[in-house]
């Protein structure tokens, strides 16, 4: 976010005013020191406003981390896919399926599920609510095309 | 209130830079060697120097009202000259071909013809509207609209909810926007990537290319408008790389 050109816009608007006096001394004396009291309060309100918007697109955004970091003196929105994955409470884990896989898979199920600490039935909720498998949700074209 | 005119001999490299804060500048083309400005409206606080071949309007360093420029700025200079010019609500026209040009506004739209080297344009709530530029090109808008006749390097662009509209990109293009929705009627470029919130993206793809494309989205779509080939060998290939939240891309015939 760009918050310079906006206080300059403001600063702009109050410079314009002062002109009205006509060039006398005391009035931009008076001025520039209004300018310089006013320009911490409007980057904290640009910071504020900044912050509000952020909390706004996190409140549209549930999958994904939003975050303001100040860079450059400039408050900058980061949107990142969410790194929790879903958790699920015990009342929550009410439908069944039958799933049938290769031995192999199977075996290999077991021992990811034995080396993570988990249950096969909690360690494929986990995987199956996890980022990654959400991102695979994500849709992907890719291809080739010729004009 | 009271205008002023000041004219002032350059050599082979002039450039020009201005200042307003609510006043308009206007650049155009005058005679080889010469700068010449005018300033109309409260022009007694505004201070105009030359350094070597450098003609500055306005000085930020010398205290705040000093640089809060009511006036207007009229500056003819040579055809080729670099031009630096920054506004808060006034508008920017340069109407002659520039060496380069940087040049950012607030409130007001910035518009130039052709460029013959690089520009960096930033505006915030402005319109920009660029004709021509031969070299490389850095954009930023927040809530301004663009509009880019032809750039033949590479191009850099970032909007918030501004959309962006370029008839013809020759160089490789990186853009980034939130709402904006961004259009390339001819992309001649070698690489395209493009990153969007809900913008939704239109490439137009010459004749005898072959594109290589990654999209990827968590609901946008992807669109394929092409053309049927004629048959010939492709006689360049372009990387398309893209990805957004919701934003569709579109790939039509350019």
């Amino acid at each position: 976010m760009d918050t310079s050109s906006v206080i300059s816009e403001v600063e702009a608007a109050l410079a314009a005013q002062l002109q009205l006096g006509g060039g006398d001394p005391a009035v931009e004396a008076a001025g520039e020191a209004l300018l310089v009291a006013l320009g911490p309060a409007l980057r904290q309100g640009a910071m504020d406003l900044a912050g509000q918007a952020v909390a706004e697109v996190r409140a549209q955004l549930p999958d994904f981390d939003v975050e303001l970091v100040v860079a450059e003196g400039e408050p900058n929105v980061v949107v990142r896919q969410s790194e929790e994955a879903t958790s699920f409470s015990t009342d929550e884990l009410e439908a069944r399926m039958t799933v049938r896989l290769p031995k192999a898979l199977k075996e290999q199920l077991e021992a990811a599920a034995g080396s993570a600490g988990d249950s096969i039935n909690t360690y494929v909720v986990k995987s199956l609510s996890s980022p990654s498998a959400k991102q695979r949700s994500r849709r992907r074209y890719t291809g080739t095309f010729e004009t | 209130m009271s205008d002023r005119h000041e004219q002032f001999s350059v050599g082979g490299r002039p450039r020009v830079e201005v200042t307003t804060t609510s006043g308009d500048i206007t650049i155009r083309e005058g005679v080889a060697g010469a700068i010449e400005v005018r300033l109309e409206g409260s022009s007694e606080q505004i201070e105009i120097e030359q350094v070597g071949d450098t003609v500055i309007i306005g000085s930020p360093r010398r205290g705040f009202l000093r640089r809060m420029l009511s006036s207007d700025v009229r500056v003819t200079a040579p055809s080729g000259t670099d031009v630096q010019a920054h506004s808060g609500s006034g508008d920017i026209n340069v109407d002659l071909s520039v060496a380069h040009l940087e040049a950012a506004v607030a409130s007001g739209d910035i518009r130039a013809l052709r460029i013959e080297g690089n520009a960096t344009i930033k505006a915030a709530s402005g319109d920009v509207s660029l004709e021509h530029v031969a070299g490389r090109l850095e954009l930023s808008t927040a809530s301004g609209d663009a509009r880019v006749g032809s750039v033949d390097g590479d191009l850099s662009s970032n909007t918030a909810s501004g959309d962006l509209e370029i008839d013809y990109a020759g160089g490789s293009a990186a853009l980034r926007t939130a709402s904006g929705n961004l259009t390339i009627r001819r992309f001649d470029g070698e690489e395209l990537s493009a990153k969007t919130l809900s913008g939704n993206l239109k490439v137009g793809i010459p004749p005898r290319r072959r594109i290589d494309v990654d999209v990827q989205s968590l609901s946008g779509k992807l669109r394929n408008r092409l053309p049927e080939g004629d048959g010939s060998p492709p006689e360049a290939e372009i990387v398309l790389r893209a990805n957004s939240v919701s934003g569709d891309v579109t790939l039509l015939g350019g």
